[in-house]
C-alpha cells in the first residue's frame, strides 16, 4: 500500500525589499512506502510542473507532485529571487528576471517533511 | 508631517520602542515619499536629554560631515532605470560637489544587484572616484553569491566580525555598522542574530551616555512596513540598548525612499537609492522597482550628507536628489 505525503519546500525570494521567502511550498511530493520504497500500481506518472514567481509570490502557492516530477521555478519579477529549501538543504543561485531553477523531487525526503504543515 | 495610509508597522514600532510617552512628547514623525530637494534638521522635535551632540562635542573646533549613499544596485538594468551605473556616477558627482568636503562616506548596502564580481568591480571603481574612505554594510543583494556572503566579506570584511559587523570612532562619534541581511527567513524581516547582538552589547557597554551614536544597517532597524519585510525582527533588542544615549542616529537603506522619524533621543532615517525608486508602503502589489517617467527618475534618487556641528543639536541630514 502506498501513502502519499506532501513534502513542503520553502522558497525564499530576495526582494528589493528584503529577502523574503515565502512563497513556498512546493510540495514535493512523494509517495513513501511504509519502509521506504515506493510505488504502487496506481501511481500516476510524474509530469513536470512550473511555479511562476511574480509580485514576490509563488504561483501556484502550493503544489503537490509525484516523486520524480521536475518542478521549475521561473522568476517573472524584475528583481532577483532565491528559491531556498526551508531547512536550507539546497537553494538556487540568484534568479534574475526569467531565470529558471529546475528541481526534481525525490523519494527520500522524509527529513524535510517534518516542520511544515502538509498540504495537498 | 505626512503619514502613509499603509504604515501600520511604522506606528506600531514607535509604540513598541518607546512607549506611549513618546506621543506626549509630541515626537516628530515625518515621511517623505518622493520629493525634490529636502533639507531638514533633526534637532527639531528631539527632546532635550543627556549629552546632546552639541554638548558632547563642545570641545571640537569645527563640524565634520560624512556622506551617505545607498542601494546602488550595480547590474540592475530593468525599465525602472536602465543605467544604474550612470546614476551612481551622478551621485558620486554630487558628493564631489558638496561644499563641505565629507570626512568619509557610508554606503548602506545593495552595492550590487546580483553579487557578481564585475558588479562589485564597477561599483568599487566608481565609488572610489570620490576619493573618500568608505564604510559599507551589506544589503541582501550583496550576499547572494554562491557562498552567500563570502564575496562581500572578501572585499569589505577586513577588520569586521561575523558576517561583516564593526564599529569605529570619528570626531567623538561612535559609529556601528550592523548586518541584518543574513539568513533571512520566509516571509520575514531583517535579522541581526544573537551573536551580533552579543557583540553589540559588548561594543557599547563602555561608552558614556553622552557619546553620540550612529548606527548603520541596510534594512531599517525599526518597522516601516512589516508586510513587505521592511523592518528587523530583533532590531528592538539593539535599539533598547541605545536608550541611555543622548544622541542616537540610525541610518538605513533598502526601501529606496526617505522615511524619517524622531523618537526620544533616536533619529531614524532611510536613504534614497542611487539606482531605482520603490513604491511607498502598501501602494503596490509588491515592493519591486517602480518605473516612473524618465524626467522624474532623478528626483527620486539621491544622496544624503550628515553634518555634525559644534554647538548644535543632533545631526543635521541633508538629502539631495540627483535632480529636481
Amino acid at each position: 500500500m502506498t501513502r502519499s505525503r506532501s513534502d513542503s519546500l520553502a522558497a525564499r525570494s530576495t526582494r528589493a525589499g528584503g529577502v523574503r521567502a515565502l512563497l513556498l511550498t512546493l510540495a514535493g511530493l512523494v509517495a513513501i512506502l511504509g519502509l521506504g520504497l515506493v510505488t504502487s500500481g496506481g501511481r500516476a506518472l510524474a509530469e513536470d510542473e512550473t511555479i511562476k514567481i511574480a509580485n514576490f509570490t509563488f504561483d501556484p502557492p502550493t503544489l503537490t507532485v509525484k516523486a520524480g516530477t521536475t518542478v521549475t521555478w521561473v522568476n517573472s519579477d524584475d528583481i532577483p529571487h532565491l528559491v531556498t529549501e526551508k531547512d536550507g538543504k539546497f537553494h538556487s543561485s540568484a534568479l534574475d528576471t526569467n531565470d529558471k531553477f529546475p528541481r526534481r523531487s525525490r523519494r527520500r525526503v522524509r527529513s524535510s517533511i517534518s516542520a511544515q504543515s502538509i498540504r495537498k | 508631517m505626512k503619514l502613509s495610509p499603509g504604515n501600520r508597522g511604522h506606528i506600531n514600532s514607535r509604540r513598541k520602542i518607546a512607549g506611549p510617552e513618546v506621543d506626549r512628547r509630541g515626537a516628530l514623525e515625518c515621511m517623505i515619499w518622493a520629493g525634490t530637494g529636502v533639507l531638514w534638521t533633526l534637532s527639531g522635535g528631539v527632546p532635550k536629554s543627556l549629552g546632546l551632540l552639541g554638548d558632547a562635542l563642545a570641545a571640537e573646533a569645527s563640524a565634520f560631515t560624512f556622506a551617505h549613499i545607498s542601494d546602488s544596485h550595480i547590474g540592475f538594468n530593468k525599465p525602472a532605470n536602465p543605467d544604474a551605473l550612470g546614476t551612481l556616477r551622478e551621485a558620486i558627482g554630487k558628493v564631489k560637489e558638496l561644499k563641505t568636503h565629507p570626512a568619509f562616506m557610508i554606503h548602506t548596502g545593495d552595492i550590487t544587484h546580483l553579487s557578481k564580481p564585475d558588479e562589485f568591480d564597477n561599483a568599487d571603481q566608481l565609488i572610489g572616484e570620490a576619493k573618500l574612505d568608505i564604510h559599507y554594510v551589506p544589503g541582501e543583494h550583496d550576499v547572494i553569491d554562491e557562498g552567500l556572503g563570502k564575496a562581500y566579506l572578501a572585499r569589505y570584511g577586513k577588520g569586521t566580525k561575523g558576517s561583516g559587523w564593526y564599529s569605529f570612532d570619528d570626531h567623538g562619534v561612535h559609529f556601528i555598522g550592523l548586518v541584518n541581511v543574513i539568513d533571512l527567513k520566509a516571509g520575514g524581516l531583517g535579522r541581526l542574530g544573537p551573536d551580533q547582538l552579543a557583540w553589540f552589547a559588548d561594543d557599547i557597554k563602555d561608552k558614556s551616555d553622552s557619546t553620540p551614536i550612529v548606527v548603520l544597517a541596510h534594512i531599517p532597524l525599526w518597522t516601516v512596513y512589516a508586510d513587505w519585510g521592511w523592518g528587523t525582527e530583533d532590531g528592538l533588542q539593539a535599539l533598547t540598548q541605545l536608550k541611555r544615549f543622548g544622541s542616537v542616529t540610525v541610518l538605513n537603506g533598502h526601501i529606496h525612499q526617505i522615511v524619517q522619524k524622531v523618537e526620544g533621543n533616536m533619529t531614524f532615517h532611510t536613504a534614497r537609492s542611487t539606482g531605482f525608486p520603490q513604491p511607498a508602503p502598501g501602494t503596490a502589489p509588491s515592493p519591486g522597482p517602480m518605473t516612473v517617467p524618465a524626467e522624474q527618475l532623478r528626483s527620486l534618487l539621491g544622496i544624503a550628507s550628515v553634518e555634525v556641528r559644534t554647538g548644535d543639536k543632533p545631526l543635521a541630514i541633508t538629502d539631495t536628489p540627483l535632480a529636481g
